[in-house]
């Protein structure tokens, strides 16, 4: 299969997949569950400072969806449920729900800005392909 | 042929090119690679080359090399806010499809 397909023109993510499945996981024991960036760390600080809500808590989750099968998804949340992993790292906490963990252990979350957009990423040991493309498209 | 931006767009073109202490616009170009053929790519420009076409939208300074115009006619360059992460977003009409990027994976 190549590293990514396309899809027809579907609008800004490439399809709805089927969803992970709601598997509770457990961390093994020793494993590194998720490393925060500074840059990541200044950016989320940044923006709770402009919410005006310092409770507010960065999750990353996994749904089904995108070109590749997952995909990535960033949001504030002011509430820890009882199965999210959490990370504190200076003043920000980042939320990991269970299901979602097993896709993202060992992963590095950090945040690029450039001159096309700023944004949140994932480097995944976990993925076997991703769709990495600044943006592309075919004619 | 032409290319043009929205007003959000040209917001932030102006901005970036204030923060990085001026220049002539943005160039627009395309390059074969990515996951659907074609990646977009975006630079500030200094001035126009002699084969570049030039357009202004909403008051700034578009740049497209001859190559690239085909593949960018009519494309209007947006600046779109989807949940944490903003960015440029290309609605071109010549697109058949498109990869909504770096979101998504497989495992």
């Amino acid at each position: 299969m190549s590293a990514c397909q396309s899809q027809p023109n579907a609008g800004p993510s490439c399809s709805t997949g089927t969803m992970p499945p709601a598997v509770p996981f457990t961390l093994p024991e020793g494993a590194t569950p998720i490393v925060i960036s500074d840059a990541v760390v200044a950016k989320v600080s940044e923006m709770l400072t402009e919410e005006g809500d310092p409770n507010l808590k960065l999750r990353i989750f996994v749904t089904g969806g995108g070109c590749s099968g997952f995909q990535y998804g960033f949001a504030f949340d002011d509430v820890a449920k009882d199965d999210d992993l959490c990370v504190e790292v200076g003043v920000i906490k980042v939320l990991v729900d269970s299901s979602s963990l097993q896709y993202v252990v060992g992963a590095q979350i950090d945040y690029e800005e450039s001159l096309e957009g700023s944004r949140f990423i994932i480097k995944n040991p976990n993925a076997a392909s991703t769709c990495g493309c600044g943006s592309s498209f075919s004619v | 042929m032409s290319v043009s931006v929205t007003p959000k767009a040209a917001r932030q073109i102006r901005k970036a090119l204030d923060q990085r202490g001026g220049g002539y616009g943005l160039r627009v170009a395309v390059k074969t690679s990515g996951c659907s053929g074609y990646a977009y790519a975006l630079e500030f420009a200094e001035s126009p080359s002699p084969e570049d076409l030039r357009f202004e939208s909403e008051g700034v300074q578009l740049l497209v090399d001859a190559k690239s115009l085909p593949l960018v006619d009519g494309t209007q360059l947006d600046w779109v806010r989807e949940g944490l992460n903003e960015g440029f977003k290309f609605n071109n009409p010549n697109a058949t499809a498109s990869c909504g990027c770096g979101e998504s994976f497989a495992v």
